[in-house]
């Protein structure tokens, strides 16, 4: 008998089919799956489909310009609770965002998630360097998003999630052909971006702004004679002297006719030159030192604590402060300004004061006069709820049907709240943001509503509580015991 | 396939008469009824931001590494072990209604079993007075995973039972699968070597495979078409492994 022919060939023969099927089968799954995984549909089926992308989002990714990478370093750690719940919503959240990538643009939305203590080496060559970040990344630009971008607060509680606003703000960044320029005047011994002193140094600041995207760069007008054209933004941070007059015509200039944006930091005890630009554009600086006696406005390093926040949901500034947020601002001395009530009615111009002292500070005018004792004088020092910092912003003609573009201009009565010293603190970074924001109009372009975060909790006596407990247990596993013994009665009879 | 519902009346009724089955299932609701517990714990110290019904699907691999092995390991497994496989597909049934039977019966109890588990949030909702605890997104969502994927997980039992005669191996074996479905995706799409460029297409297939960000996806009430396709492709392909695998074992014998 051939050997082929007997029931050892028969069998080795059926036992290479059956390996071999089983090789095509598993080809065919993967192969199904890679061909499913590029051809995807996606369903919310939840109430009023409260987890898609916004219509607006998705018109931004549909024109996406670049790839875009982005690394989440919030670590999966089971052991805290709201960061593990931070980490799920964002990374559903991107699940999102390279879904609908996929569907409408050539361009990839790449999600890594990395955990920079274990994965060192990864991230050092990524240059991120530190945890619960969601850093996004084109061949051009990169952006960072903090966990307190993401969320809304109240009362020191999380109350909604505003993560597609902040996601597709960023995107909108990064994939920009061109980086925002954000210059500091110089040339009047102002605080400098390349200072790393402790005190007037801004380098933090500086890293800050361009983790954020933005490229910084100084600016003396004494030497360039105008404002560059792709300025999006001019900071003044403390000058200790005076802004010579064709300096301020200049910042006035482009304040007005070119829409500019202004930042003026103005620390107390120097002479700065730009009291009357501030003065037209109806802010009021003082020639004073801020006192606040109030306990909850001193620090125990004696440093002033500010923390009256006023609401304004036009500019946003103030958003993650009021609510009861808790954040605040740590500074040091501070002068007053102020909206200017003497100003004539000017419909066009809207200026609104943001922070303010307590009732219990003084402005102190006779600061300059040695051996006394700062104390109130009145009818010669300010009192009550001073102001701190003040915006004011050209608007468009009511009558006008188009949108114009205004100047803003943002004063701060204390340059401290930036130094490196400083800038550390949560609030004081917060608010800078929010005002360079602001000023650069960044948020204004998307309108994604917040998503409200629902809160579950058991308000049960200890008694209901312990009977909840004992139903849970006892009640539907002794309904199956019940069914069971019932099963094995009818069968013994 | 009239044979088929022969196989699973068999295997259904075999289920419901046995009292094994009932000590289970009882077992089953006691672990679930604890874990349960121990979640409403946390929502009766602190107002937490998820239902509790997403907190109770994340911990769905507690019953599928532990319940699917002991619901599976017997069905194959068992039957070689007394000779009585042979014995049946000696009668005009095949290969594949004999594994197709015993997998619906495996996966009717199964669903069985997460099904009763609804009576926790019902008993939940009476005792707090709040409808949300009943909220219909999760719920559906959650138990629309539980159904998916449990065809993949009962398909992976059945496959375990279908390559070894000892229940325990069998059991063993079933673990281990599902132990590398569940966490080994997720530790092989987070390996350094994969963040090459090169392995881009690889490292975004195993993250879309990830099961732990299907619950998430499915408790929001999203459903991905490409994790259902990645269930239900998988559940045949392991049944398909199990025919053959059947097949190979008679043929060596």
């Amino acid at each position: 008998m051939a050997s082929y022919d007997s029931f050892r060939a028969a069998r080795l023969i059926r036992f290479v089919n059956l390996i071999l099927q089983a090789v095509l089968f598993l080809a065919l799954f993967i192969g199904l799956n890679y061909i499913a995984l590029n051809h995807t549909w996606r369903f919310d089926l939840s109430e009023s489909r409260r987890y898609s992308l916004s219509a607006e989002t998705r018109a931004y990714l549909a024109n996406l310009e670049r790839d875009v990478r982005i690394y989440v370093t919030i670590p999966a750690d089971g052991a805290d609770a709201e960061l593990e719940q931070a980490r799920r919503d964002i990374m559903a959240l991107l699940r999102e965002y390279t879904y609908h990538a996929g569907k409408v643009t050539q361009h990839r939305i790449d999600v890594r998630s990395l955990d920079i203590y274990q994965s060192r080496r990864d991230a050092e060559e990524l240059g991120l360097d530190q945890p619960n970040q969601v850093v996004l990344v084109t061949d051009r630009h990169r952006h960072v998003l903090a966990l307190g971008d993401f969320y809304t607060t109240r009362d020191l509680q999380i109350e909604g999630f505003h993560g597609e606003a902040a996601l597709t703000a960023a995107i909108l960044d990064v994939t920009k052909a061109e980086k925002q320029k954000i210059y500091f005047l110089t040339g009047h011994d102002e605080m400098r971006p390349d200072d790393v002193d402790r005190r007037r140094g801004l380098s933090g600041l500086r890293e800050e702004l361009r983790q954020r995207n933005y490229d910084v760069a100084s600016l003396d007008l004494t030497l360039s004679r105008q404002i560059p054209e792709d300025a999006a933004m001019v900071v003044v941070a403390s000058p200790q002297k005076p802004v010579r007059p064709f300096e301020e015509m200049l910042l006035r200039d482009y304040l007005t006719t070119r829409a500019g944006r202004l930042v003026l930091m103005i620390d107390p005890g120097v002479a700065h030159g730009l009291e009357n630009l501030a003065l037209d554009w109806g802010v009021r600086i003082y020639d004073n030192v801020i006192y606040d006696l109030d306990p909850r406005s001193l620090t125990e390093t004696n440093d002033t604590r500010l923390w009256r926040f006023l609401p304004d949901p036009e500019s946003g500034i103030t958003d993650n402060f009021v609510n009861g947020s808790g954040l605040s601002l740590i500074v040091g001395p501070a002068r007053v300004v102020s909206d200017d009530l003497a100003r004539s009615v000017d419909e066009g111009l809207r200026v609104k004061k943001l922070i303010a002292t307590s009732k219990e500070a003084w402005g102190e005018s006779s600061y300059r006069l040695r051996n006394v004792l700062p104390s109130y004088t009145p009818e010669q020092d300010l009192k009550g709820e001073l102001g701190v910092m003040v915006i004011s912003e050209r608007l468009k003609p009511a009558n006008l049907p188009l949108s114009v573009r205004g100047g803003r201009l943002a004063v701060l009565g204390t340059a401290d709240l930036v130094t490196n010293d400083r800038i550390n603190t949560v609030g004081n970074l917060n608010l800078f943001l929010a005002t360079v924001r602001w000023a650069i109009d960044q948020d204004n372009r998307l309108n994604i509503p917040v998503r409200p975060i629902e809160r579950f909790q058991l308000a049960l006596s200890a008694d209901e509580l312990m009977r909840l407990r004992v139903g849970l247990l006892l009640g539907v596993p002794g309904l199956v015991a019940a069914m069971g013994l019932f099963v094995y009665w009818t069968r013994r009879n | 396939m009239r044979h088929y519902f022969t196989i699973l009346a068999h295997e259904v009724r075999t289920l419901l008469y046995h009292p094994g089955t009932y000590i289970a299932a009882v077992l089953f609701l006691l672990v679930m009824g604890f874990v349960f517990t121990g979640i409403l714990d946390d929502y009766s110290r602190a107002p937490q931001e998820t239902a509790p019904a997403v907190r109770f699907f994340q911990v769905f691999w507690i019953p599928v590494l532990f319940m699917v092995p002991l619901l599976t390991m017997k069905s194959f497994a068992e039957e070689r072990r007394l000779g009585t496989l042979e014995t049946l597909l000696t009668t005009p049934v095949s290969t594949a209604e004999v594994v197709l039977g015993k997998f619906s019966a495996a996966y009717l109890f199964y669903l069985t079993l997460w099904g009763s588990t609804l009576g926790f949030h019902y008993i939940l909702q009476l005792y707090a007075r709040d409808t949300r605890y009943l909220d219909s997104g999760p719920l559906i969502g959650g138990y629309l995973f539980i159904a998916v994927s449990g065809l993949l997980f009962v398909a992976v039992g059945i496959l375990a039972s279908a390559l070894t005669r000892s229940q325990a191996v069998a059991g063993i074996l079933c673990f281990t699968f599902l132990l590398g479905l569940i966490g080994g995706l997720s530790y092989v799409s987070e390996l350094g070597t994969l963040r090459q460029e090169f392995f881009s297409p690889v490292r975004t297939a195993l993250e879309g495979l990830r099961i732990p960000g299907h619950v998430d996806d499915f408790t929001r009430g999203i459903v991905d078409t490409r994790q259902l396709f990645f269930y239900l492709t998988g559940c045949i392909l392991a049944l398909i492994f199990s025919i053959l695998g059947v097949e190979a074992k008679i043929l060596n014998s």
